[in-house]
């Protein structure tokens, strides 16, 4: 259950990074050691796989700096899945890039924004330099690659100029992500996740920029129209039985933090519908667990949030991730 | 700090121009060439990739058919409304049109 193309599995197998991002879902940075033991994640690879899982998506933390990284990458491709690594690209050169490529089918850089706008939410100021300088390594490398843009209450006006870089330095994808208040977003930029006007902006501008490099660059906005939910119901409301279905099609994204805790949907989800710990139990025994009950919690959420977000409304964009996660938690503090 | 959209929309008309009268023949699908006289046109929407333009033009009614026919065969128009006048011989056609997002 979710509205995705794909089954993913969102692995985060560090949370040690070499900056300290406003934004950062995770709060990762250079002084945390919190990681997953490579033989651990071998393993959920593969259960992923048997679930039903296509994609493993990599992230962190700064997964490049995740020693096992390419090994993790081989062994999903091995499994018949697709690859994705999320990165600040400050790191990429070509040690690194050798040692994945031929694993990865997308490498997503994050920028957000003209470099001065990059570099404050990067709280660094060399960030967007040296990710630039890396990008001719990029590109010699035969990886495809894509940017991650995140749009916040204060940057939509930057959407076209970061298009156009994404374009002009040969990225396949230009993805626009909302940014979520969780993690150290949540202390640092309170207040700052777009709000319905700018969402119906975003919207508005990622289809003017989507015609504007349609066939050449895929445009991709993780925000949806409430008309498309009431159109579409099943993609984000399951009413069916767990039974013996993969867990696959009851949940994606389903993610795995460096803690080894498994959740639903996104980094730091709440407990109450998270499938435990890899450090108790394997992908496939959580699972079992969790259809028992955590699935009918999950459904119920599901179908609350729906009701509420797809409702006709004035501004009708929303962030279905960000919606769920503020659904949940009320819940929990009600429960 | 302001709102992206403020900015956004700040930025639009800084780099904005009036559309031309040949801007809006263009918009409504009409050949530069055509024989009418466009008295009054409204570019609406923001940003561009939702703008709307509502036009009003003359031409001599022996255009009329040609004229409607054209503007007729555009998927994008979705209001015509057509005054025939002149005195003391009826032979001017006013013709209000809108035309929708993508012209």
């Amino acid at each position: 259950m979710g509205p995705t193309n794909h089954y993913i599995i969102q692995i985060h197998p560090t949370r040690r990074c070499n900056l300290r991002c406003l934004h950062c879902y995770s709060s990762s940075g250079p002084e945390e050691r919190d990681q997953l033991p490579a033989a651990l994640l071998l393993q959920a690879i593969a259960d992923a796989r048997d679930e039903g899982y296509q994609v493993s998506s990599f992230s962190g933390g700064e997964p490049i700096l995740y020693p096992e990284l390419p090994a993790l990458l081989k062994h999903a491709r091995a499994n018949g899945m697709k690859t994705t690594v999320t990165s600040n690209g400050m790191l990429l050169d070509r040690r690194r890039l050798d040692a994945i490529a031929g694993f990865v089918n997308v490498l997503a850089i994050s920028l957000d924004g003209i470099p001065e706008s990059h570099n404050r939410m990067r709280a660094n100021d060399r960030a967007f330099d040296m990710m630039q300088s890396r990008l001719e390594g990029v590109r010699a490398s035969g990886i495809p690659f894509g940017f991650i843009f995140t749009l916040t209450q204060y940057n939509v006006n930057e959407l076209d100029w970061a298009a156009e870089f994404a374009f002009c330095e040969g990225a396949k994808l230009f993805q626009i992500h909302p940014l979520e208040e969780v993690g150290r977003a949540a202390n640092v930029l309170p207040g700052e996740s777009p709000d319905a006007i700018e969402s119906a902006y975003g919207f508005i501008e990622s289809e003017r920029i989507r015609k504007v490099y349609e066939g050449r660059m895929a445009v991709q906005l993780d925000l949806v129209h409430s008309q498309v939910m009431r159109e579409h119901r099943e993609r984000f409301v399951d009413d069916m039985d767990a039974g013996a279905r993969p867990l696959a099609e009851l949940v994606s994204p389903l993610v795995i933090e460096p803690t080894g805790r498994v959740a639903p949907f996104g980094y730091g989800f709440p407990d109450a519908y998270a499938l435990g710990s890899l450090y108790s139990a394997s992908i496939p025994e959580l699972a079992s667990a969790w259809r028992r009950a955590g699935w009918r919690r999950l459904q119920q959420l599901c179908r609350t949030t729906f009701d509420d977000a797809a409702a006709p409304r004035e501004l009708p964009v929303l962030n279905w991730w960000d919606q769920l996660t503020h659904h949940a938690q009320r819940a929990t503090i009600g429960a | 700090m302001s709102r992206g959209s403020d900015k956004l929309l700040a930025d639009l008309v800084k780099k904005g121009r009036q559309a031309s009268a040949q801007d809006v023949k263009s918009a409504l699908s009409l050949e530069p060439t055509t024989e009418i006289k466009i008295l009054n046109w409204h570019p609406r929407g923001l940003p561009p990739a939702l703008l709307e333009v509502e036009a009003i033009m003359e031409t001599p009614t022996q255009n009329l058919g040609s004229v409607v026919s054209r503007l007729a065969q555009s998927a994008q128009i979705r209001h015509i409304n057509i005054l025939v006048n002149g005195i003391p011989i009826p032979d001017i056609a006013q013709i209000t049109v809108i035309a929708e997002a993508g012209q």
